[in-house]
């Protein structure tokens, strides 16, 4: 199994996930609230004509469990669809392997539970 | 002094505090529809009932109160315009004579705050998707036509003040009419994104703070003992203290919408909905505005229920047919102002009608349809002028300028896109460590690279007011 994560602007945390039940079928995700900033450093506000930075901005983190086999079309449905058209801002997206994922209710690995359904 | 100073003096007083209360339903608007909208656009929405105020006080100040109620035809009145020092400070001369038992000015104020409230409402329905400019070109015009309609209502020259039409507070003049704009406004606009789905089923978009919403119903119910007791314009208008009487069927009704509206949306739609329970109150208060003086306590409380029912009813019937109406305008302004100006072709006791010297008693106790039918030709007329004037007004500038803002505006907030600032800056900021300590800010003055050198952001330093 792969663990795909996913940092992406808060406007966009349904339209991701939608393009990849889409994209691959695939359901299931948890997401975090969360702050950050990449090389932009944040953006700068103005508040009553005076200028000031704050180095954090909203953002969600989207976590997918999925098959080795649709990792990289879960991927690509995520860049194609946290894509804003900003100039900065939209974040990044990975995947890592991981062990042993167990599905709490049946307390069988989710492999098994999935090919059962 | 003389008895009939004494008189001007006591009228002044109560017309001059009951124009501060229901001024002070401003900022009942304010956090109703702060509290019944998302929190992206809470700064903007609480704030634009600062703005039309503003606009409304000068608009109505250089034309409004002249076209509205000085002496002129049946259509309009033609004269006090831009009032002088001495037309206002005046006790029943012309161009103001209708107030004969308080200066002009206390005329001003009661009759301001009125506008303010009707333009108020206009917004309602047309919230979180309108550009700002809008707001001053609307509230212009508006401010205007709602003046022309009042002094058809309200002026003892007006056409329909001579048929004897009953609208004791305005139902008809200021909720009606407001929430008229409100329905063009909604229509030309067209839904919130999200609103409604690709199958045309409405989505529910929660407001963001009910606490919010109910401090602003109380403070509307509160505003609402100036609104229709106040407009007594005198201590003895129907008998000496009649005010206190009016004030009684008000608060009787709102009470019976409030219960009627949370019973009825516990059945209609399984749960106690408290906004449904808030809307009722409202809509019996606008209900009972045209019936407070005319109409028994009993009558006022069936006024109350039928605003409950109308509530509920009215703002899922406006869902339904795909006008997306954010804080119910419509039903509760619009529809309920309908019931309570036709109720008082119902049940207006014909005593009272006699003391007020305004129409007669309603069907229930004459048996006559005349007063019913005189409140209908008012809604039918009012409604086709004021809809048809806003309509037009709007479609104009949307075809023109576009009056609706850009999907990006709309998704961000209105807030940041129309003000550069928000309602609830630390939930689009987050700024960890707190404004203006070292770990905040990275871009100062002294903006230095290495790592974590961060400065104290400028506006931490003291600010002058």
């Amino acid at each position: 199994m792969q663990k795909v994560e996913a940092i992406v602007i808060r406007e966009r945390v349904e339209t991701v996930i939608d393009a990849v039940e889409q994209a691959t079928g695939h359901v299931g995700v948890t997401v975090v609230e969360a702050i950050g900033h990449g090389r932009e450093r944040g953006v700068t506000h103005e508040y009553r004509g005076r200028v000031f930075e704050s180095r954090f901005l909203p953002k969600a983190q989207l976590l997918f469990i999925v098959p080795d086999a649709i990792v990289s079309d879960v991927i690509g449905a995520i860049v194609d669809a946290a894509h804003s058209g900003n100039e900065s801002g939209d974040g990044l997206c990975w995947s890592s392997p991981v062990e042993n994922v167990m599905h709490n209710r049946t307390g069988a690995s989710l492999e098994e539970v999935e090919t059962r359904v | 002094m003389s008895n009939h100073d004494l008189l001007v003096a006591s009228s002044t007083i109560w017309v001059v505090v009951t124009a501060i209360l229901v001024m002070f339903m401003q900022a009942g608007f304010a956090f109703l529809e702060a509290g019944l909208t998302r929190m992206k656009n809470a700064g903007h929405i609480a704030g634009k009932n600062v703005l039309i105020f503003g606009i409304c006080s000068i608009v109505y100040y250089l034309v409004g109160f002249g076209l509205a109620f000085g002496d002129g035809n049946g259509l309009v009145g033609t004269h006090g315009f831009v009032p002088s020092v001495t037309e206002l400070t005046a006790v029943g001369k012309a161009p103001f004579d209708w107030f004969s038992e308080i200066p002009g000015a206390a005329g001003y104020l009661f009759e301001v705050v009125f506008a303010g409230v009707s333009l108020a409402i206009v917004w309602g329905a047309m919230a979180e998707r309108a550009k700002l400019w809008v707001y001053f070109a609307f509230g212009i015009w508006f401010t205007i036509t709602y003046s022309i309609v009042s002094h058809w209502i309200w002026s003892p020259h007006g056409w329909l003040f001579k048929h004897g039409m009953q609208d004791f507070a305005g139902s008809t003049v200021v909720h009606y009419q407001g929430a008229l704009a409100a329905l063009a406004g909604a229509l030309i606009l067209g839904p919130r994104i999200g609103k409604f789905g690709t199958d045309g089923r409405a989505n529910p978009i929660p407001g963001h703070n009910i606490p919010y919403a109910v401090l602003g119903t109380l403070i509307l119910w509160f505003g609402w003992f100036g609104f229709n007791p106040g407009s007594t314009l005198s201590v003895d208008f129907g008998g000496v203290g009649y005010f206190a009487y009016v004030a009684l069927t008000t608060n009787i009704a709102a009470a019976a919408g409030a219960v009627t509206g949370m019973c009825v949306a516990w059945v209609k739609l399984g749960k106690p909905d408290i906004s449904m329970m808030l809307n009722g109150a409202l809509g019996a208060l606008v209900a009972i505005t045209a019936a407070s003086g005319f109409v028994a306590p009993w009558a006022a409380i069936v006024i109350g229920i039928g605003s409950g029912f109308i509530a509920v009813f009215g703002v899922i019937f406006v869902e339904k047919i795909g006008i997306d109406d954010p804080i119910g305008a419509v039903a509760v302004h619009g529809m309920s102002g309908v019931w309570g100006t036709l109720a008082c072709g119902l049940f207006t006791v014909p005593l009272l009608a006699k003391n007020l010297a305004t129409g007669s008693g309603g069907l229930f106790y004459t048996g006559s349809f005349h007063q019913l039918g005189v409140q209908a030709l008012g809604l039918v007329t009012v409604g086709a002028f004021t809809f048809i004037t806003s309509f037009g007004a709007l479609f104009v500038m949307h075809k023109i300028w576009g009056i609706r803002v850009d999907p990006e505006v709309e998704t961000g907030g209105l807030d940041v896109h129309e003000h550069g600032m928000w309602g609830y800056p630390e939930f689009y900021i987050p700024v960890p460590g707190g404004y203006g300590t070292e770990t905040h800010g990275h871009v100062g003055p002294s903006h230095s690279h290495n790592g974590h050198g961060v400065t104290p952001v400028p506006a931490s330093t003291p600010e002058p007011v």
